[in-house]
């Protein structure tokens, strides 16, 4: 599928938020993702003529940019340590405090927060999540649902 | 010892939560709420789930992005709605310019020409009790005055007869002329022709 330099620009323009949120979402840092977005429209435009229709443009947009953040992350070799992390390790030497659901929330493994970002915060359908990521749809149902209960343990807490 | 055996609803609860449960699925799961206890405890409590990750996210977002670049981050991208739109106005707004105008001139023209229509009508005038209209009288008036012209042309004539004549002529024509313009009562023309006959 041949793309036109004008839906190209369409695309940049329409879905440059949701490219910059998830790459904000699985690098947690602004310049980051800043630099990720314009990474991953460079991409795009130099292999748009490579673009084979099988999915929307803006699947495709979002699948290089997740293999763009997962390289990133990768690469890097100290993790970025957050003030949540920070707190975590706090809470784990205090064992008798208890978790809360935001806390099970920052412990998700970079795999299960992106499935979480990607269906409750950027609301993508089950359909859309398995293209992103590259698996089947059955597993994004029973990822989905893992996560979830364990999530579910921690909601009565406060 | 019945809800050991009986099958729970969680995997399906879960899919309900996103939309994602089949129609059959749904009818399913509802004939199993109305007489499960603990799977409209887990209902409730995946939709708190759900709504806890989505402000969690948010959160997450919000807390990484600096403070002052937020508003910037919210000019700079537009929504996709109306980033779509405006990117369909682009398109769109060269070729649609020659068919907006035209719409706005023919609405134009149409509005002018139904005001006139409706402002400009003709002007009937009321006449009074005395009045008539000049031009009917003015053709009885016409047939009678050539007649008497070309009674008095027929007499035999003299060099003054016939300047008086003509004269007379003219004060009738003028008359005539006179009566295209004026409004007359009936009295006036009777008087002239009084007059033009003296």
């Amino acid at each position: 599928v041949y793309l036109e330099e004008k839906s190209i620009n369409e695309s940049i323009s329409a879905y440059y938020g949701d490219i910059f949120r998830y790459s904000l979402s699985l690098l947690r840092n602004y310049e980051d993702a800043q630099d990720a977005v314009q990474d991953v429209f460079i991409r795009f435009m130099q292999s748009s003529s490579t673009f084979r229709g099988e999915c929307s443009i803006k699947t495709w947009l979002l699948v290089i940019t997740r293999n763009y953040c997962l390289k990133k992350l990768s690469s890097k070799k100290s993790p970025h340590i957050t003030a949540d992390e920070s707190l975590l390790a706090f809470y784990e030497l205090n064992i008798e405090t208890r978790i809360t659901l935001n806390d099970a929330l920052t412990k998700l493994s970079i795999d299960e927060y992106e499935l979480i970002y990607l269906r409750e915060y950027a609301d993508y359908s089950y359909q859309e999540i398995a293209e992103i990521l590259g698996i089947n749809i059955d597993s994004v149902r029973m990822k989905l649902f893992r996560v979830r209960k364990v999530l579910k343990k921690y909601i009565n807490e406060k | 010892m019945k809800s050991e055996v009986m099958k729970h609803y969680e995997y399906e609860i879960n899919l309900f939560v996103d939309g994602e449960l089949s129609p059959g699925g749904k009818t399913e799961l509802f004939n199993h709420l109305a007489y499960c206890e603990m799977c409209r405890n887990d209902l409730e409590e995946y939709y708190k789930v759900k709504n806890k990750a989505r402000k969690f996210c948010d959160d997450k977002i919000s807390s990484l992005m600096p403070h002052n670049s937020i508003d910037v981050f919210k000019e700079s991208v537009p929504s996709k709605k109306s980033s779509i739109l405006s990117a369909n106005k682009e398109i769109t707004s060269p070729k649609n310019n020659f068919y907006k105008y035209s719409f706005y001139t023919a609405a134009a023209t149409v509005a002018v020409l139904s005001f006139l229509l409706v402002s400009i009508k003709p002007q009937i005038k009321q006449l009074t009790k005395n009045e008539v209209r000049v031009d009917t009288i003015f053709v009885r008036q016409e047939k009678s005055v050539i007649k008497f012209v070309y009674k008095k042309t027929e007499q035999p004539n003299s060099d003054a007869t016939n300047i008086n004549m003509m004269k007379r002529n003219k004060e009738l024509y003028g008359f005539i002329s006179n009566m295209r313009t004026d409004t007359l009562t009936s009295r006036d023309l009777i008087g002239k022709n009084k007059e033009s006959k003296l």
